[in-house]
C-alpha cells in the first residue's frame, strides 16, 4: 500500500517488523525480499511517488522532480556534481538501465579479506535472483542507436574489445529519455517491479517522509522518527518502532543519518572512504546525422582499462547522450563557437569515460545536519582521467569523427589525438565531474576496527540496525553499483528474516 | 544507551563543525570571489527596466544574465531578450525553488561578473558597457583561469544560461522535442494509487 501523505493530518506512530530508509535499489529488495516472507514492512522515502504519468521528458522540471537539491548538490569544493535520486524508486528511476556485476575479481578480494559470503561463486545465486526479477538481458543489434554504431566502429577499429552491457528494459520503445524516467514504464526497476511487489505483499510505502532520527536503546535501533511533509506546506510528525531497522538512504543520505544521530562509531569510519566512479563526456562531430538522444542511450562498454583490483585504477568507456540543456552546458567554447556546436547537435555523438578511483572521500555533516562532501582526485586518477578522454578522443576519431571536443573549462577540440591538450591536465573542477555512482561510505567488513557493518550488513555497534546500499561497499567496484546493491540486498533481507 | 524520541527532530551538535557548503565554497579563492563581490556595487540605475515582472532578479541582474547569455550561447538578441526566448526570465522562475545561500551566491557572482572589469582585466568600464569583443575576452579569461573558483563560477553561469535557453528553444539544432505529444506510446503499467488508508496490520 502506497500512503498519500497529503491526507494525513496528526501524527503518524505505527509499529512494524522492520523499517526501511530509503525506497532505492536496496530499499525497494528489502522490502520486497521481506513483506514476501510475511513481515510486515514500512518504507519511508523523502522524495513524491512519481509515476510514468509524472515524467514530461523535460530536463528542467524532471532533473529537480527525481533528484535530491535540484540535482545541483555537489563536493564541498564543487568539482564534483553528486547526483542522488529522491523519488520513490530512488536513482533506479532516471537512470540508463544498466544491470552490470562487478568483476569477480573484486568480490573475490573481498572475500579473501574476510569477508564471508561476497565472492563471486557465493554471490551468484543473489545476482540471479535479481537478474531473473527484472528480465535482464544483453542489449540487441536491433538496439543500436547511431550514437552506440559509431562508438562500437570506433572501438573495432582500434581493436578493443567492445561488448555489448546488460540492461533491464522489457519493451522499450526507444525514446532515448530513460535519464529523466521512462514515461512507457518500459524500465525493470525498484519502481515498476520491486515496490509493486513489496505493497502487494502487504508493505507500506510512505513517500514525502524525511526520516530524520533513528532511536537507540541498549545497543539496539528500535525506532526511526521523521516528518512527512505535504504539499500544502504543513509536516506531521511520525514515528514507527520497529524490530530492525535497514538504512538505504545511499551513500551519501544514509552516513549522514548515522551522523546526525551520533550513533556509535568508535573508530571513525562512518562516511570515510567515499568512492564517486566520477565521469566526464567527451563530445564528438560526425558529418552525418547522429540524433543520439533516440534509442537506447548505452549499448556497449570498453573495460579493458579498467585495473580489475579493490584498490582501483583504470577507467572504462561508454556510449552516452546529452539532452539539449546537458549538451549545451557541456559544449565546448562560448560565442560563436558554442552556437555552431550546438547547432550541430544532431551530428553530436557522444562518449563517457568512468573512472574506477583509487581516490577516497568522505561524508560529513554541517552545523545543520545536512551532508557535506568532500573529496578530491589523487594524481594516479588524475593520469587516469586524462588517459581515458585521450582514449575517448581516440575511439571516436576512429570512428569517423571530424572534431572531438574534451570537457575542459577552456574550448578543447580535437582533430587528430596527437594534438597537444591543456598544460595544465586535470586540475581541481577542470574537468567538471559528475557522479551518479557514490558509495563505500558504511562500508561491510569483518574487522569492526576498519569497517561499520559485518559481512551480512549488520552495524558492528548497533544490534537490528543494517545497510542495505551502496554504502556497504569496502572498495571501488568497478561498475555500475545498481545490480550489485540488488544483490547484497537480497542477501541483507535474508540475515534480517533469520533473525527477526 | 536510550535515546530519546525527540519530539520536534532537531539535529544534536554534529560530529565535526563545518561550515555549509555553497556554489563556491570556502576555499581561499571563492572567498576572494565572494568576498569581492560583497564590495562591489550593487545598485540598478543606469539598467533597462525589464518587460516581464521578475520574481528574483533585479533590474541589473536580468540585464546581466541576458547579456551572459548572448555572449555564452552565442546568440546576440538574446542580449536584450528579444531574440524571442527572455532567458534571465526563464531563469528567475527557476531559481526561486533555490535555497537561499545558493540565491546569495548567485547575486554575488553576477556582480562580480558586472564590476569584476578592473580587477580581472584592468578594464575601467563594467562588463556591460563593454565591446562585444572585450567581453568575450574578459569571459575568455574566466574560463580559463587559475582561480578555480573563477572556473566553478563560468561553469555555473554557463549552465545557468543553458537552463535558461535550452529547455524549451530548439531551433536550428535539428531537435524536434519530447516525444509526449509528438509520438503516440502508451505506459505499459497502471500505477497503484496512493490511498489514505493504512494496512490492517499497523
Amino acid at each position: 500500500m502506497i500512503l498519500d501523505p497529503n491526507t494525513v493530518s496528526r501524527e503518524l506512530r505505527l509499529r512494524a517488523d522492520v523499517c526501511v530508509v530509503g525506497s532505492g535499489a536496496g530499499g525497494a529488495v528489502v522490502a520486497r525480499e521481506l513483506a514476501e516472507a510475511g513481515l510486515h514492512v514500512v518504507v519511508f522515502e523523502e522524495g513524491r511517488y512519481n509515476t510514468s504519468r509524472d515524467f514530461d521528458q523535460r530536463e528542467v522540471e524532471m532533473y529537480p522532480r527525481l533528484y535530491r537539491e535540484q540535482a545541483s548538490p555537489a563536493t564541498a569544493d564543487f568539482s564534483v556534481l553528486v547526483l542522488q535520486g529522491r523519488t520513490l524508486g530512488g536513482s533506479t528511476v532516471p537512470s540508463f538501465c544498466i544491470a552490470a556485476r562487478p568483476p569477480a575479481a573484486i568480490l573475490d578480494a573481498w572475500q579473501q579479506t574476510g569477508l564471508a559470503g561476497a565472492g563471486s561463486a557465493v554471490m551468484a545465486p543473489y545476482f540471479e535472483r535479481v537478474e531473473k526479477a527484472l528480465e535482464v538481458k544483453l542489449t540487441l543489434d536491433a538496439e543500436v542507436n547511431a550514437n552506440n554504431a559509431r562508438f562500437r566502429t570506433g572501438a573495432e577499429a582500434l581493436g578493443l574489445r567492445c561488448k555489448p552491457v546488460w540492461h533491464s528494459r522489457v519493451e522499450c520503445v526507444g525514446c532515448g529519455y530513460c535519464s529523466l524516467g521512462c514515461a512507457y514504464d518500459r524500465k525493470n526497476d525498484a519502481l515498476t517491479r520491486y515496490l509493486p511487489a513489496a505493497s502487494r505483499a502487504g508493505a507500506l510505502l510512505v513517500p514525502q517522509c524525511a526520516v530524520q532520527m533513528i532511536e537507540v536503546k541498549n545497543g539496539r535501533a528500535v525506532a526511526v522518527g521523521g516528518n512527512l511533509w505535504r504539499e500544502d506546506g504543513r509536516r506531521i510528525p511520525m514515528r514507527v518502532s520497529a524490530r530492525a531497522v535497514v538504512l538505504a538512504a545511499g551513500a551519501v543520505g544514509s552516513p549522514r543519518l548515522w551522523l546526525r544521530n551520533r550513533l556509535p562509531d568508535t573508530n571513525r569510519n562512518v562516511g570515510r572512504h567515499l568512492h564517486l566512479h566520477p565521469q566526464v563526456v567527451v563530445q564528438a562531430l560526425f558529418e552525418q546525422r547522429i540524433e543520439g538522444w533516440n534509442g537506447v542511450p548505452q549499448c556497449f562498454v570498453v573495460d579493458q582499462y579498467v585495473r580489475d583490483e579493490p584498490s582501483g585504477g583504470g577507467f572504462w568507456l561508454a556510449p552516452s547522450f546529452a539532452h539539449p540543456v546537458t549538451a549545451a552546458a557541456l559544449a565546448p567554447g562560448f560565442g560563436d563557437e558554442h552556437r555552431r556546436w550546438m547547432e550541430r547537435y544532431d551530428r553530436l555523438a557522444m562518449t563517457t569515460v568512468f573512472l574506477h578511483d583509487r581516490s577516497e572521500g568522505r561524508v560529513d555533516i554541517d552545523t545543520e545536519g545536512r551532508a557535506v562532501v568532500d573529496y578530491h582526485l589523487i594524481d594516479d586518477d588524475r593520469a587516469d582521467l586524462l588517459e581515458g578522454m585521450q582514449r575517448a578522443a581516440e575511439l571516436l576519431l576512429a570512428a569517423g569523427a571530424v572534431e572531438v571536443a574534451l570537457p575542459f573549462t577552456e574550448r578543447t577540440v580535437l582533430t587528430d589525438v596527437r594534438q597537444p591538450l591543456p598544460a595544465h591536465g586535470v586540475r581541481a573542477s577542470d574537468p567538471f565531474l559528475v557522479s551518479y555512482q557514490p558509495h563505500g561510505t558504511l562500508r561491510m567488513g569483518k574487522d569492526a576496527r576498519t569497517s561499520v557493518v559485518d559481512p551480512t550488513g549488520e552495524a558492528h555497534e548497533v544490534k537490528g540496525l543494517y545497510v542495505a546500499d551502496a554504502s556497504l561497499f569496502p572498495t571501488a567496484l568497478a561498475a555500475p553499483p545498481q545490480l550489485s546493491v540488488m544483490a547484497f540486498a537480497t542477501r541483507v533481507a535474508e540475515k534480517v528474516r533469520a533473525t527477526i | 544507551m536510550s535515546r530519546g524520541h525527540r519530539e520536534d527532530f532537531t539535529v544534536s551538535a554534529p560530529r565535526v563543525k563545518v561550515t555549509r557548503r555553497v556554489f563556491l565554497r570556502t576555499t581561499f579563492g571563492g572567498a576572494v570571489l565572494l568576498g569581492v563581490g560583497a564590495v562591489l556595487p550593487s545598485g540598478c540605475t543606469r539598467y533597462p527596466k525589464p518587460e516581464s515582472k521578475l520574481v528574483f532578479f533585479t533590474a541589473k541582474e536580468y540585464a546581466i544574465l541576458n547579456l551572459l547569455a548572448a555572449r555564452i550561447l552565442g546568440i546576440a538578441a538574446l542580449a536584450t531578450a528579444e531574440g524571442g526566448v527572455d532567458v534571465a526570465a526563464n531563469v528567475d522562475r527557476l531559481v526561486v525553488t533555490w535555497s537561499a545561500d545558493l540565491k546569495r551566491q548567485l547575486r554575488l557572482v553576477l556582480r562580480v561578473v558586472e564590476h569584476g572589469t578592473y580587477l580581472f582585466d584592468l578594464q575601467r568600464k563594467r562588463f556591460s558597457k563593454l565591446t562585444e569583443e572585450q567581453q568575450n575576452r574578459y569571459l575568455a579569461g574566466w574560463a580559463s583561469s587559475t582561480l578555480g573558483a573563477r572556473r566553478v563560477a563560468y561553469l555555473g553561469m554557463k549552465a545557468l544560461v543553458a537552463t535558461g535557453y535550452y529547455a524549451q528553444d530548439w531551433d536550428g539544432i535539428g531537435y524536434g522535442g519530447p516525444w509526449l505529444g509528438r509520438v503516440e506510446v502508451q505506459p505499459r503499467l497502471e500505477p497503484e494509487p496512493a490511498s489514505s488508508t493504512l494496512p490492517s496490520w499497523t
